[in-house]
């Protein structure tokens, strides 16, 4: 399959050499905030706060964005951080991170019945494979795999070496496959 | 690309991650609530405004979506807004939607978070609240705002419908700006240049980035990620300075005068410690 990363320079960054308008941001990626928390495993009853606390950092920060690089990954960076903040404070709790239902709270109403019947079991299947990721990980898997980032993209967003994305991507990959086969087994009473 | 990228995962694994990117993002209510707190938590940024849709086409679920704020948001945030006791109620319907309503439970900083737009594009029934409906560029009177009554939502749900028909001005032809010839790569990279010499570096990333937009693959790419990394330097953004160059280096390893460019970026490292 071939994933978006293999055309970087298609989704030039934002223009503005200036800090971008925080306004037109938000509006812009405020969603994309949103899922990649969840998918990083911040549970839906804490998705807005942590939303809203990626965002106070994005607006105190914007001064050190570089423009000319996709914002995306910058984002992405910003949300693992917080995640990361919000896994600490739930650790004590010892909630799960991603439930199913969390995946299935909204429905898509230009779908038909059967087509939201697969996305939810499909995207329950991937939380159960990202479940099975720690967070350092479970950023790259999203960045890489679902974003599109490059894997040069992703090592500048969270200021790890390249060699680093990969062989953590490699790792991910593996265990995320063991996951959801493992589920499939189960639910297919193996 | 110089990323070593590893294989493309197994077509099942694909299917499944393709099935997540198309995942929701926040719901309506969420959205809204979003909008408010941000708004509530950064005065200083102007018009977060609520009536314009999402930018982000799978960020959202329903209203948000293309027809942003319509009959759902005026529940969640008009109607909603208004059963809270001792809430202070303010709502703006503009281009004959209900674009906002801001509320706080205990009264404190009020404001409409919309941006105030020339009524002649407005339905003519839209409940426009004009004395109050300032735009958050000030920060707000510390005195308790009046309380206004609610938006009839009955006036707010017929606003979509209205707002279908564009006015009467909309749909006459106006003229169009003419649209500007593209610019030469040459062009925009002697614009950067020429910003560069003249100490001004912003203005250089900015047509530096308008290249890369108008021309992603374009045949003076290395030139212009050359010229990039000088800007980011007469920054004084040596950190981002180091990861261009890093790219660059990747992409270009036989680039003409990458050793100078690496030279540069290292003595700039060395006096910024």
């Amino acid at each position: 399959m071939q994933t978006p990363n293999a055309e970087p320079d298609a989704t030039p960054a934002p223009i503005e050499a200036a800090p971008p308008d925080f306004n037109a941001l938000y509006r812009e990626h405020v969603g994309h905030v949103w899922r990649t928390l969840r998918r990083l495993g911040v549970v839906e009853r804490d998705l807005e706060d942590a939303t809203h606390e990626v965002f106070l950092i994005v607006h105190r920060r914007l001064g050190d964005y570089d423009p000319t690089r996709p914002m995306r990954p910058w984002l992405t960076g910003i949300a693992w951080r917080v995640a990361a903040d919000e896994r600490r404070r739930a650790r004590h709790t010892r909630e799960k991170m991603i439930g199913d239902e969390g995946f299935s709270a909204h429905v898509d109403p230009g779908r038909g019945p059967e087509g939201e019947i697969a996305r939810r079991e499909a995207q329950a299947l991937v939380a159960h494979g990202l479940d099975a990721l720690d967070l350092d990980r479970r950023v790259i898997f999203v960045m890489y795999e679902i974003d599109g980032a490059t894997g040069r993209e992703i090592a500048e967003a969270l200021d790890i070496p390249l060699f680093t994305v990969f062989s953590r991507l490699r790792s991910a990959r593996a265990l995320f496959k063991k996951a959801v086969k493992a589920r499939r087994g189960t639910e297919a009473g193996i | 690309m110089s990323d070593r990228r590893p294989p493309d995962l197994d077509p099942e694994m694909a299917a499944l991650l393709a099935a997540e990117r198309e995942a929701p993002g926040p719901d309506d209510e969420a959205m809204a609530r979003m909008h408010r707190r941000l708004a509530a938590a950064l005065p200083a940024v102007p018009a977060l405004s609520l009536d314009a849709p999402p930018l982000d086409g799978a960020a959202t679920s329903g209203v948000m979506k293309g027809t942003a704020v319509k009959g759902a948001a005026v529940k969640g945030a008009a109607v909603k807004g208004a059963a809270v006791k001792g809430g202070i109620l303010k709502a703006a319907a503009l281009k004959g939607w209900i674009a906002a309503a801001t509320l706080t439970a205990g009264g404190g900083a009020l404001w409409a978070l919309n941006e105030a737009e020339p009524t002649a594009e407005r339905p003519a029934k839209a409940p426009v609240e004009t004395p109050t409906a300032q735009r958050p560029t000030a920060r707000p009177e510390p005195t308790p705002a009046p309380i206004i009554e609610p938006a009839p939502v009955q006036a707010a749900e017929q606003a979509p419908a209205q707002a279908a028909e564009p006015p009467a001005e909309q749909a006459r032809p106006t003229p169009t700006r003419r649209a500007r010839p593209k610019p030469q790569e040459p062009q925009i990279l002697a614009a950067a240049i020429q910003a560069l010499k003249g100490g001004d570096p912003k203005a250089a990333l900015r047509a530096l980035d308008r290249h890369r937009r108008l021309y992603p693959r374009g045949a003076q790419v290395e030139e212009r990620e050359r010229l990039a990394i000088k800007a980011l330097l007469a920054l004084g953004r040596v950190k981002a300075a180091r990861h261009r160059l890093a790219d660059f280096k990747a992409r270009y390893p036989r680039a003409l005068n990458l050793d100078r460019l690496e030279a540069s970026v290292a003595q700039r490292e060395k006096s910024a410690r």
